[in-house]
């Protein structure tokens, strides 16, 4: 039955019937990327543990927690996915961070005030984006030292706003993220929104043209692909998600760090890559990434619940990122064998 | 002669760079180009260069080392809490925490040659693992006071030079010579340019990568130890400027961020630009913050600047 589904088998072949299973598998997956599903699998073993050890972690309240805690990084790797399928990378996302939670921390007080530097932190996401992406796209200056330089520009901006780690933002600001609405917390509600946004982007021209770009430039140049405005379109919009994630991050510390995105560079990579996406652009997306996420956020969480030291996050964090790329690569090398292999 | 200029013209340029920038130094605050100023900004130069070295090399082939920060900040925690004050343990801790700085440098290198992980992501990846080694090492505290033979090292005099640069001036010449006179400068070279064809030349561009990797973290290592007794402490975060600092030194130098141009000469400029910067900086009344800012944009224009003339060389030729 399961053989007949597959290709058809060689007579005589005393192993057909192990074969055609894995045959069968392998036509399905064939078309689709394994990553994403195993990174789903590897979170999944990941809130297990988790769930094993802090007993009661299936309830919706504690879901919505774990989903605050998961929302900055979240948003952040959103961003910073979009980026990686034009096979660049964006390190500015840290100044941009950090800038953000400077500013919510020092100027959200006052009636009205919130909103309007809500647009400006926004704004300057979406600036800092369209900056890279013009260097980037337009003078084709490599991503990873343009984007080093302007996170090192936003990161001194940031100093300047909020010298040292503190403040703090409104208390309603700050609550939101943890309050429900309808039944249900609010983080969950942001992150079920983010990624029907990001389900409706991967439909637009726009998302077309930076999987296009991202698996074969010259190719798509050829097909009339800009490669100047596909660049601009990705950097902007993670420039814009880090601003979001600044925002959603002020709410979770309830306050400001000038430092706090030099920190959250790594696991934004680590989500991405974890879930699936490659560093050579043109594969993967966001559903595979909030798998990255989930596993990064509830590795947190398991540290914490069996009484490690949270310095540990950090060690586990950047061997997660080395092995999930030679993971990555792996899965990706047998997929391809398999089914070139098959089709011979 | 006009050869050799046409093709320094980034370095001399850099150089031009540094006369003016002191020139500039002295107008807004006279006294700048005193000899005890001058002695101040030798000093600071020298840490950047010093840490710069291997970011050069690491660029030249096409790569990048993030992981410099935590190294140079491993050692110096490493140097302060195991001497514990005295110089007893000096002379086998230096080499070991050489050693140590090589050894990460290597697991970098091994990492972009066998198993092709990206550069960036390698060394990101690295510097966070040293930064959870070593956070779970001090519990998040301060290494303590260097030993004195450290600060005896640092700020040593030999005659009228600080020791600091005649280190520099040393590490200067073995690594002009190695990169022009030597055939592992020209493969070095050589696999920056293009790693396909120098394979089929017979260059073990393997082999040339991890060690420049190794020299990255051994030359950090090496800074961490010395700025340790330069501070008279080390503490966490002490590395944290020198990730811009370095990359910002080697771009004003000159050197392609593709790899395959560029030298520590260039870099020597850029590391002197970056120190006459931050000493006019407060003459203007601007925080020490403005500082990363400036690194930011001396960086985007360097890279833009050499850039453009990589195009204007592929478009003559």
């Amino acid at each position: 039955m399961i053989g007949q589904l597959g290709s058809p088998l060689r007579a005589g072949d005393s192993t057909a019937g192990a074969r055609g299973v894995l045959d069968d598998l392998l036509t399905h997956a064939r078309g689709a990327d394994i990553r994403p599903l195993a990174a789903w699998m590897l979170a999944i073993v990941f809130y297990l543990i988790y769930a094993a050890l802090q007993p009661g972690m299936l309830t919706i309240d504690s879901l919505g927690t774990l989903a605050a805690d998961g929302l900055p990084l979240a948003t952040l790797a959103l961003g910073q996915g979009i980026v990686i399928l034009t096979a660049g990378i964006d390190l500015s996302v840290g100044g941009v961070m950090s800038l953000g939670t400077a500013i919510a921390a020092t100027h959200f007080h006052g009636t009205g005030s919130g909103l309007a530097w809500t647009a400006v932190v926004l704004l300057i996401g979406l600036g800092v984006g369209a900056f890279n992406g013009v260097l980037i796209g337009a003078l084709g200056l490599q991503p990873f030292i343009v984007t080093l330089a302007t996170w090192s520009i936003f990161d001194g901006i940031a100093l300047i706003v909020l010298p040292t780690a503190g403040g703090h933002v409104p208390e309603g600001f700050a609550g939101w993220i943890t309050d429900n609405t309808a039944g249900f917390p609010n983080a969950i509600w942001a992150l079920v929104v983010i990624t029907i946004l990001w389900l409706w982007f991967r439909r637009t021209k726009v998302a077309r043209r930076i999987y296009a770009f991202g698996s074969d430039r010259e190719g798509a140049r050829m097909a009339g692909v800009s490669a100047t405005r596909t660049l601009l379109a990705a950097y902007m919009l993670s420039g814009f998600c880090a601003a979001v994630a600044s925002l959603f991050y002020a709410m979770q510390i309830t306050g400001g760090d000038p430092a706090a995105g030099d920190g959250l560079i790594l696991p934004s990579v680590a989500a991405v890559v974890i879930g699936g996406t490659s560093l050579f652009g043109g594969q993967g997306g966001f559903v595979g990434t909030i798998a990255g996420v989930l596993t990064l956020t509830t590795l947190g969480n398991v540290i914490f619940a069996v009484n490690l030291s949270s310095y540990w996050t950090v060690l586990a964090d950047g061997l997660l990122l080395i092995l999930a790329v030679l993971a990555g690569g792996g899965l990706h090398g047998l997929q391809q064998r398999f089914s070139g292999g098959r089709r011979s | 002669m006009s050869q050799l200029f046409q093709r320094n013209r980034p370095v001399i340029a850099a150089y031009l760079l540094v006369i003016v920038l002191a020139i500039i130094g002295e107008i807004v605050a006279s006294g700048f180009l005193k000899v005890s100023n001058i002695d101040q900004l030798i000093i600071e130069a020298a840490f950047i260069a010093l840490v710069a070295l291997g970011q050069t090399f690491v660029i030249l082939v096409g790569g990048i080392d993030l992981s410099i920060p935590w190294v140079l900040n491993g050692a110096a925690v490493l140097l302060t809490t195991f001497a514990h004050g005295t110089n007893i343990k000096m002379a086998w801790l230096i080499p070991v925490l050489l050693a140590g700085g090589g050894m990460v440098g290597l697991i970098n290198g091994l990492g972009v040659t066998l198993l092709k992980v990206p550069p960036i992501i390698m060394t990101l990846g690295m510097s966070s693992v040293v930064e959870g080694a070593l956070l779970l090492y001090t519990k998040g505290g301060s290494g303590g006071n260097a030993p004195s033979g450290d600060v005896y090292l640092a700020t040593h005099r030999w005659g009228p030079m600080p020791v600091v640069a005649l280190v520099w001036v040393a590490v200067l010449a073995a690594a002009t010579v190695s990169l022009s006179r030597t055939p592992f400068g020209r493969r070095l070279y050589a696999t920056g340019l293009s790693k396909r064809v120098s394979e089929f030349a017979g260059v073990n561009t393997g082999l040339v990568t991890a060690s420049v990797y190794v020299i990255s973290g051994v030359g950090a290592a090496l800074t961490g130890i010395v700025l340790a007794g330069y501070v008279g402490q080390s503490y966490l975060g002490m590395g944290d400027p020198y990730l811009f600092s370095s990359v910002a030194a080697v771009a004003i130098g000159g050197a392609s961020i593709l790899g395959g141009s560029g030298n520590y000469v260039g870099t020597t400029a850029g590391a002197l630009v970056l120190a006459l910067l931050a000493a006019i900086l407060p003459t203007l009344g601007l925080p020490q913050s403005a500082l990363e800012i400036v690194y930011g944009c001396v960086i985007l224009v360097a890279i833009s600047v050499s850039s453009g003339q990589i195009g204007k060389r592929r478009e003559s030729s």
